[in-house]
């Protein structure tokens, strides 16, 4: 298990570090940010005098080498349009990001796991079908449009809710049901199909046979059995929304790392977007090893091998 | 007897005197004239972007510019004319071909207290001209030679060749005014996250991404009656159009058009548009692309497309033809020529005469979403050009990707561009994109180089105007472009806000506004 574990972890070092060398390549291959900072008026000259002052006229295994040397010491370099450490920018937005996306899940799995173990223990019935119904509806539904609706609504005509910005649990609430949806909506499925799979199974029937009441059966037995796919989707969801709660972001102005990764590459402000990336793979690779080791504790055939 | 009388009336006048004398001078001591009230009250806007610094001299950003103005304010302002006014500085003249004399307003004192005096003007003008120093307007500033403080209230600009057009180079975002000392104690970070400037609004706090908040100086020149002033970035359109819906915000600019009505019809709302300074062409390849080498082509586009029916189905009506790059509010502006009419006869006739009876393909290369529905008017020319046989292969790029091809010069035949008048002078976009040679020209006229150098290096105003209308003419006749409208600013205001009228080159200021 724990030869295992560490390999794991170089992997996810390995990766890390695969992620930020390509998107270096891919950033600088793309062109160069300062058409971006100036105005349509600006010179060939002036432009000329902008690139050097940046260094962005050395040629490319320099400026990598520079970079490089940069990170190992956790230096991403400046922000071209802020002119402070990209890094720390990045950091700031950070609390604002999870506290939208951990809202999410929650919001996800409160809704999720209720929903899926009724419609599995009542299978065919109308409440099943209302709920697979809604669980195909958020999962087709895009995001954007979703946000917008719900703006409109709750906002708009009936006043509940802010429209946009973060402040209290008022403001919360919005952006994290959006952000949820999906989630939300696979998770109930996901659930739904697990426990009619494991209900089916025969130490359900000897569950049964010991006379043990319905709900018992279902809580002890067969949920904690299901629980065990379900553990990783749901750690790569969280995963998944760390990386970008983008267009929630940008829809509700919700000041978190999305919406400060999109507009930087818009802007081609590279290290911005370095450090980005950089922060999204160590958050990545990181859940991953936490949901291995749950994993691993949830199952323990899997712990003896 | 008499003196009895006199005593008695000597105190009783006596006393009556004091009573008078007390009395003025309490009612005198708090009359004052035109007693200005404490400015008060919090005004919220929302723009689509939030700052990325708050030097005002290293973006090209007006919504800093939005920001930065109402707090460092600049030597001259525009007013809803258009017109040059003063504002740090009370007047300006040419003393001879090369140099330009500034007179400062007297008694401004920056929000930490230094003066705002020549050495500032000069400090702050030099500051973009340092070669080792990021500046965005070392193009725009670049005719100064050097700046001489004369006395501490004139300023004396000089420039390398007649620059006929310094006064406005000193006006808006290009000569807001910083102060020396604190500029050179802080250095460019500390400038960058805490602006310390002259005008009426100085800065509080930044909250980045959430909330950049101005508040009033007091006994400021230029009267804010506003106490507190909160910028909000919103990036999505529809966003803000709830946002000013809700009431969460004050003001809002970008509104999308199609939102503009039901805005304006609101109870608490109401909208305001306005031109801007930005025209809308297509750029034509007449260089390399061989049926847009002749003049008849370029014409028959002009005419085949119905800018009308643009405005009034993209923009919802909000937008105005134009018959050259030259918006109505710029000096050389030539009111004789006229838009060319939709005339899908001529049009087709132009291009049988020049041989393309059956039209020819030809690739658009098109923005999305950097201007006012660009992509949405794309599609609709792709369609109209298509009625008189021109078969358009459209391309929507994002803005980067966009400016990097037309700098390498591989953009398509046609390609979308914004051009602004920023100096409110013709010699913008016919220096910037139609002399031959610049980064975004794809013309060569020889002739038209000429005027356009003749209005440039003169400082008499009727040559100019002569030049520059000729130059139009020239520019209308031959259409190495395709003229479309000139862009219309489109905002919500709730209606507690009084007084506030957007500027025609996009940053909000907020001085003249009050709310109820």
């Amino acid at each position: 298990m724990k030869t295992f574990l560490f390999r794991r972890f170089l992997q996810a070092i390995a990766i890390v570090f695969g992620v930020t060398l390509v998107t270096f390549f891919l950033l600088h291959v793309t062109g160069d940010p300062v058409g971006m900072l100036l105005p349509a008026d600006a010179s060939p000259e002036d432009i000329e005098r902008i690139v050097r002052l940046f260094g962005f006229d050395q040629p490319m295994y320099i400026q990598f080498t520079r970079f490089l040397g940069g990170v190992v010491q956790g230096d991403f370099g400046n922000s071209i349009r802020q002119d402070e450490p990209a890094l720390g920018l990045v950091l700031e937005r950070l609390p604002a990001t999870l506290e939208l996306t951990l809202a999410a899940m929650i919001i996800s799995v409160l809704v999720a796991f209720p929903a899926g173990i009724i419609s599995a223990s009542r299978r065919g019935g109308p409440i099943d079908q209302g709920t697979m119904l809604f669980a195909l509806f958020g999962q087709s539904v895009p995001n954007f449009w979703l946000g917008i609706m719900l703006i409109l609504l709750f906002s708009v005509s009936l006043g509940w809710f802010p429209p946009f910005g973060r402040g209290g649990p008022e403001n919360l609430i919005l952006p994290a049901f959006t952000l949820s949806m999906y989630s939300m909506a696979r998770t109930a499925r996901l659930i739904r199909s697990g426990m009619i799979e494991v209900l089916s199974q025969d130490y359900i029937r000897t569950a049964h046979a010991k006379g043990l009441s319905k709900s018992a059966v279902l809580w002890r037995h067969a949920l904690r059995n299901a629980l065990i796919p379900i553990v990783t989707v749901l750690g790569l969801d969280l995963a998944h929304l760390l990386g970008g709660a983008i267009i929630t972001e940008t829809i509700f102005a919700w000041p978190g790392v999305g919406r400060l990764t999109i507009s930087a590459i818009f802007a081609r402000d590279y290290p911005i977007v370095q450090a980005a990336v950089f922060l999204v793979a160590v958050g990545y690779t990181g859940i991953n090893l936490l949901v291995d080791v749950l994993y691993a504790y949830l199952n323990p055939r899997v712990r003896f091998q | 007897m008499e003196k009895e009388f006199s005593v008695e009336r000597q105190s009783a006048l006596i006393r009556i005197m004091w009573m008078a004398a007390v009395v003025l001078i309490v009612v005198g001591g708090s009359w004052t004239p035109c007693a200005a009230a404490a400015p008060k009250g919090t005004l919220t806007i929302a723009q689509g972007i939030d700052a990325d610094t708050l030097d005002p001299q290293v973006t090209s950003s007006s919504a800093v510019w939005s920001i930065t103005l109402n707090i460092y304010d600049t030597l001259i302002t525009r007013d809803k004319d258009g017109r040059l006014q003063p504002a740090l500085s009370v007047s300006w003249r040419s003393l001879n071909d090369t140099t330009w004399e500034v007179k400062l307003r007297p008694n401004v004192k920056f929000h930490n207290g230094e003066p705002m005096d020549a050495e500032a003007v000069k400090f702050s003008i030099m500051r973009v001209l340092d070669p080792n120093f990021k500046s965005v307007f070392g193009t725009v500033l670049g005719t100064i030679v050097r700046v001489d403080a004369v006395d501490s209230l004139t300023v004396r600009v000089v420039t390398k060749a007649p620059d006929p057009i310094l006064p406005s180079r000193l006006s808006m975002q290009h000569a807001q005014v910083l102060p020396p000392k604190y500029s050179n104690e802080a250095g460019p970070r500390g400038l960058a996250r805490k602006p310390i400037g002259a005008g009426p609004y100085k800065f509080v706090s930044w909250q980045k991404d959430e909330a950049i908040t101005l508040e009033a100086v007091p006994d400021h020149w230029r009267k804010p009656k506003i106490g507190k002033v909160i910028f909000k970035p919103i990036p999505e359109g529809a966003s803000r159009v709830a946002a000013i819906k809700t009431g969460a915000v004050d003001i809002a600019a970008a509104i999308p058009p199609m939102d503009f009505a039901s805005i304006h019809q609101g109870d608490k709302t109401f909208g305001i548009h306005t031109t801007s300074n930005r025209a809308y062409l297509l750029n034509l390849d007449t260089l390399t692309f061989k049926p847009f080498q002749d003049r008849r082509v370029r014409q028959a586009i002009n005419y085949a497309i119905d800018k009308q029916a643009i405005i009034k189905n993209t923009l919802n009506g909000y937008g105005k033809p134009i018959a050259t790059s030259v918006i109505p509010e710029a000096f050389g502006h030539n009111p004789k020529i006229n838009p060319y009419p939709c005339d899908l006869e001529k049009a087709k006739q132009l291009l049988a005469q020049a041989g393309y009876p059956n039209g020819f393909e030809v690739g658009f290369d098109t923005t999305s979403g950097r201007y006012p529905q660009d992509k949405e008017i794309a599609e609709v020319i792709s369609g109209q050009l298509a009625k008189v046989g021109i078969q358009v292969k459209l391309q929507a790029l994002e803005w980067g990707a966009f400016y990097d091809g037309v700098k390498a010069k591989k953009r398509a035949p046609i390609h979308n561009i914004g051009m602004s008048t920023e100096l409110f002078d013709a010699d913008n976009t016919f220096s910037l994109h139609f002399k031959a040679g610049t980064i975004w020209s794809r013309w060569n006229n020889p002739e038209f180089d000429k005027l356009v150098n003749t209005a440039r290096t003169t400082l008499d105003e009727k040559v100019r105007q002569q030049a520059l209308w000729k130059a139009g003419e020239l520019q209308h006749d031959e259409a190495p472009m395709v003229f479309l409208h000139q862009i219309s600013y489109l905002y919500g205001v709730n209606k507690r806000v009084k007084n506030w009228q957007p500027t025609s080159t996009e940053p909000i200021l907020v001085w003249d506004a009050s709310l109820d």
